[in-house]
C-alpha cells in the first residue's frame, strides 16, 4: 500500500517512512524529557497540550450550544482554532516544521527533495491533526445535541476542522519562511512567543469573564456582510451554513475558498519546504558573537557571594530561556485575572468588595512554582560546577531560596498589596501588617517545599512528573492556609497585640523551617552525587 | 599533591573501582588512562567532589576529602570532560559567578580572567552569550575557569576535546609552565599518544584498578613491547587492531 502510494506520488516509500518514524519519535521523546514545546504558557507536556486543546473545544461547544447565532458561534470555534494552531506551528516551527538540524542531519544522506518534502509534510498534518482531535471533539458533539442541531453539520464542522489542520501548516510554511527573510530567526521566534503567550491569557481571561457575563450572550449576533468573510474562520463557518441549509450565496463561495487555498498553498510550499531552506533556516539561526552583555556590578549588601551567583545565573536564565521567562511573566496576567475574581455583574456597581482569594494563592503557590523552574534546567548538566567549588551545598540551597525572594516574592506581594489597597480599600497599617503576613506564610511554604525537595538551582533535568508530584504536595497546605483566611484573619487583626503574636509566631515558625533546611541539606548533602 | 589509597565505589551492584591506589607529587603531571569503562570518570569525580566517597582514602593538597571537603574544593581546579557549562552566560558572567563560588577577591580575580582571555583569544567574544560558541571555545572557557582561582591541583578530564592546533600548542605550554610552578597535574585522557607526550608518569586502570604506573618507556620495557599504544593494548586485553576489524572488512567486501 505504502509502496504504491510511494509510488504515485514519486517517493522513495522506504526513506519516507524513515523520516516519518524518526520525526515521529523524536517529539514523543521529547514531550516526556522535557515537556512537548508548544504551547509555552499552557501545561508543558502532550498530555497538558490536550487537555488545553479539550478545554478550548468545551469553551467552543458552550458558546456554539449558548449562542442562538449559529454562524457567530461557527466563526468563533474557528477563529479560535485556526489562532491555536496557526500560533502552536509558528511559535514551534524549527522544531516542528522544518529545524535548521535537517540540513546538517540529512543532507549527507542520499535522500531526494521530494522525498523529504512529503515526509516532511506528513509529519506536520500529523502534528496538526494530534492538536485538531481533541479541540473539534466537543464543538461537534454540540453540532449534533444543540436545540435544531444535526449530523451533517457535526459532519461539516469535523470536516472543517480537518481541512484547517491541513491547510494552516501549510499557510504558516509560507507565512514563516516569508516572515523570516525581513526579520532575524531568533527575534521572530522569540516575538511569536509571546504573541502566543498574550493570545492564550487573552482567551483565558474571555473565557473566564464571559463566565460572569451570561446574559450578555444572548446579545451575540454576526451579520453576513462582506466585511465578515475577511476573516478566513467564517469560511469554515460557511460550511456549518451549508450542512444545516441556511447558506446564502456568498456563504458558498466562501466555503469554497479553503479549497482552493489548499492546492494552491500546496503547490507554492513544494519549493520551500526543502534541505536547501532547512540549509538557510540553520544560517539564521546563529547568533553572531560579540553581542554586548549588559555589565551590571553585583551589589554586595545584604546577601552572600553564593546569593550573587544563583542571583547572576537567574537573570541569565530569564533574559534566554523563553519558557522560563514566560512562566515568570505569566503570573502578571494571571494576577490580574485573578483580582478581577471578585467582580460580578450581577452585584452591581460595589462588587469590589468581595476580596478575592485566588489572588493569595499566587502569592503563595508562585514562589514555589517558580523554585521549581530554577531547578529544573536544560542546563543541568553544568550544575558540576556547584559540587566542585568549595561552597557548602547548604548556602546554595538557600540561596536559591533566597533569590525567589528577592527578586520575586518580596516585589510581587508590594504590587499585590498595593493592587488590593487600591481596589479594596482599607488602614493601611492593617494592609502592610497583612502584606508582612502572607509574605511569612508564602516564605514558609518556599522552605517547606525546599525541604521536602532540597536541590541546587539548575541541577535537574526537566520532568513534568517530578515538578506536579512535589507541587501537589504543598497544594494541600497553601489552600487549607487560603480557605481559612476569613476565619482567622478578623481575629488576628483585632488588636494591635494579637497582631504581634501573630507575626512573632510566623517568625518563629519560618527560623524553625530554616534552621531545619539548613540541618536536613548538611546531612543530605553528603551523599550528594553530581548527576551530571 | 593526591594521594589515593584503597579506593572502592560502585554504582549499585556495579563496581567501578576496585581497590585503586596512586600517588601524584607537587610540581608532577601524571596520566591518568584507560579504557571506556576502566573508572577514569569515577576517580575524577571523586576527587572533586562530584561523587562521594564510598570506601578508601583520599587526600588532595594535604586535607582529607571527608574531613575537609570543602578545604580540597577551595584548593583544586577542575576541566570535566562533559563541556558543560551555564551557556546562557557569557565568559565574563561566567568569570563573575566562578570568583563568587569561590569567594575571591574581584580585584585578584580581574586581572587574571583578562591574561586568561587573552591567552585563549577570547577577548572578542567576552560579552557574547556562550550559547553561540563551538565546541573549542566553550572548552578554552572550562580551562580559563579551572585557573581562576589559582589552584595547587588541577584536573584535566579529556581536556583537549574540540581545541584546534594553536589552542592545543598554548595548552601544552600552560601545562609544562603550571607543572614548574609546583602545580599536581592529574591528566585523564584517552589519546594516547597525547598522554605519553604531556604526562612523565602514567597510571594505567582498568576494571577499577590500576594495572601498570611508571613512564612511558617503563610501562613498555615492563610488558616487552616496543611502545606505549602496544603495552596499553596488552595489558588492557585489547584484540589486535587487524583481528577487530578483520570481520567489518570482510562483510564491506561484497559492494552494493
Amino acid at each position: 500500500m505504502t509502496a504504491v502510494l510511494g509510488r504515485l506520488l514519486g517517493v522513495d516509500p522506504v526513506q519516507w517512512k524513515a523520516l516519518v518514524w524518526v520525526s515521529f519519535i523524536t517529539d514523543v521523546r521529547q514531550m516526556t524529557r522535557s515537556g512537548l514545546r508548544l504551547p509555552r504558557a499552557a501545561a508543558g507536556s502532550l498530555g497538558g497540550v490536550l487537555v488545553s486543546q479539550l478545554l478550548y473545544g468545551g469553551f467552543c461547544a458552550a458558546l456554539i450550544i449558548l449562542l442562538p447565532d449559529v454562524f457567530a458561534a461557527s466563526t468563533i470555534y474557528y477563529s479560535l482554532l485556526l489562532a491555536t494552531l496557526g500560533l502552536a506551528l509558528l511559535v514551534d516551527f524549527t522544531s516542528v516544521v522544518l529545524s535548521p538540524d535537517d540540513h546538517a542531519q540529512l543532507a549527507p544522506r542520499p535522500i531526494d527533495g521530494r522525498t523529504f518534502f512529503v515526509a516532511r509534510l506528513t509529519s506536520v498534518a500529523g502534528f496538526s491533526l494530534l492538536l485538531t482531535t481533541p479541540f473539534a471533539l466537543l464543538p461537534a458533539l454540540a453540532y449534533l445535541f444543540r436545540d435544531g442541531g444535526s449530523l451533517a453539520a457535526a459532519i461539516a464542522s469535523v470536516a472543517a476542522a480537518a481541512t484547517c489542520a491541513v491547510l494552516v501548516p501549510l499557510v504558516v510554511i509560507l507565512l514563516f519562511l516569508a516572515l523570516v527573510q525581513v526579520i532575524p530567526a531568533s527575534r521572530l521566534h522569540r516575538a511569536l512567543g509571546y504573541v502566543q503567550f498574550f493570545v492564550s491569557f487573552v482567551f483565558i481571561g474571555a473565557f473566564f469573564l464571559l463566565s460572569r457575563t451570561t446574559r450578555a450572550l444572548d446579545t451575540v449576533r454576526l451579520e453576513k456582510t462582506a466585511a465578515v468573510y475577511l476573516n478566513p474562520a467564517a469560511w469554515f463557518a460557511a460550511w456549518i451554513e451549508i450542512a444545516e441549509g441556511r447558506a446564502t450565496t456568498a456563504d458558498t463561495a466562501a466555503a469554497a475558498i479553503p479549497l482552493a487555498l489548499l492546492v494552491v498553498a500546496g503547490l507554492l510550499v513544494r519549493s520551500r519546504l526543502s534541505l536547501a531552506s532547512a540549509e538557510r533556516l540553520a544560517t539564521m539561526f546563529v547568533d553572531r558573537p560579540g553581542h554586548p552583555a549588559n555589565h551590571r556590578p553585583v551589589p554586595y549588601l545584604i546577601f552572600g557571594p553564593a546569593h550573587h551567583a544563583v542571583g547572576l545565573l537567574a537573570g541569565a536564565q530569564f533574559r534566554t530561556d523563553q519558557t522560563f521567562r514566560l512562566g515568570v511573566l505569566g503570573i502578571l496576567p494571571l494576577t490580574v485575572i485573578y483580582l478581577l475574581a471578585g467582580f460580578s455583574d450581577v452585584d452591581g456597581p460595589d462588587a469590589m468588595t468581595r476580596e478575592p482569594w485566588l489572588v493569595y494563592y499566587a502569592v503563595l503557590f508562585f514562589p514555589m512554582m517558580l523554585r521549581q523552574f530554577l531547578v529544573y534546567s536544560e542546563s543541568w548538566r553544568a550544575s558540576w560546577v556547584f559540587h566542585a567549588a568549595p561552597m557548602p551545598f547548604d548556602e546554595i540551597v538557600v540561596a536559591l531560596k533566597n533569590t525567589v525572594v528577592s527578586r520575586f516574592l518580596v516585589p510581587y506581594l508590594c504590587l499585590v498589596m498595593l493592587l488590593i489597597g487600591w481596589l479594596y480599600p482599607r488602614p493601611p497599617l492593617e494592609l502592610l501588617m497583612h502584606g508582612i503576613v502572607v509574605g511569612l506564610l508564602s516564605h514558609a511554604l518556599l522552605t517547606a517545599d525546599l525541604l521536602v525537595n532540597p536541590s541546587l538551582p539548575f541541577s535537574q533535568p526537566r520532568r513534568q512528573v517530578t515538578r506536579s508530584f512535589a507541587l501537589l504536595l504543598l497544594m494541600a497546605p497553601t489552600m487549607a492556609i487560603i480557605s481559612t483566611i476569613p476565619f482567622w484573619r478578623p481575629y488576628l487583626y483585632a488588636s494591635a497585640g494579637r497582631t504581634f503574636l501573630g507575626v512573632g509566631a510566623l517568625v518563629v515558625v519560618n527560623v524553625l523551617l530554616h534552621e531545619t533546611l539548613l540541618t536536613r541539606v548538611e546531612r543530605q548533602s553528603r551523599q550528594w552525587a553530581c548527576a551530571s | 599533591m593526591i594521594r589515593v589509597a584503597d579506593l572502592h565505589h560502585a554504582y549499585g551492584e556495579t563496581p567501578a573501582l576496585q581497590g585503586l591506589s596512586f600517588e601524584a607529587g607537587v610540581g608532577e603531571v601524571l596520566g591518568l588512562l584507560g579504557p571506556n569503562g576502566a573508572g577514569k570518570s569515577t576517580t575524577v569525580k571523586i576527587l572533586t567532589g562530584l561523587l562521594p566517597l564510598q570506601r578508601g582514602r583520599v587526600e588532595v593538597a594535604g586535607f582529607d576529602i571527608v574531613t575537609s571537603p570543602i578545604e580540597v574544593k577551595r584548593r583544586v581546579g577542575y576541566v570535566p570532560e562533559s563541556g558543560a557549562l551555564y551557556d546562557a552566560l557569557t565568559p565574563d558572567e561566567y568569570f563573575r559567578f566562578i570568583a563568587l563560588l569561590y569567594r575571591l577577591d574581584p580585584d585578584v580575580v580581574q586581572p587574571r580572567a583578562e591574561e586568561l582571555l587573552r591567552m585563549f583569544e577570547l577577548d572578542a567574544v567576552r560579552s557574547a552569550r556562550m550559547v553561540t560558541f563551538s565546541k573549542g571555545m566553550r572548552q578554552k572557557v572550562l580551562i580559563a575557569s579551572a585557573l581562576l582561582h589559582a589552584p595547587d591541583v588541577l584536573i584535566f578530564d579529556e581536556p583537549l576535546n574540540g581545541l584546534d592546533a594553536n589552542a592545543m600548542l598554548v595548552f601544552k605550554e600552560l601545562l609544562r609552565g603550571l607543572a614548574a610552578q609546583g602545580r599536581t597535574i592529574l591528566f585523564c585522557s584517552h589519546l594516547l599518544d597525547i598522554v605519553e607526550r604531556l604526562c612523565p608518569r602514567i597510571v594505567i586502570l582498568d576494571k577499577g584498578r590500576a594495572i601498570a604506573e611508571g613512564t612511558p618507556e617503563a610501562i613498555a620495557h615492563q610488558t616487552g613491547r616496543s611502545s606505549l599504544e602496544q603495552s596499553f593494548a596488552m595489558l588492557t586485553g585489547a584484540r589486535r587492531a587487524e583481528d577487530a576489524t578483520a570481520g567489518v572488512l570482510a562483510a564491506l567486501e561484497s559492494r552494493p
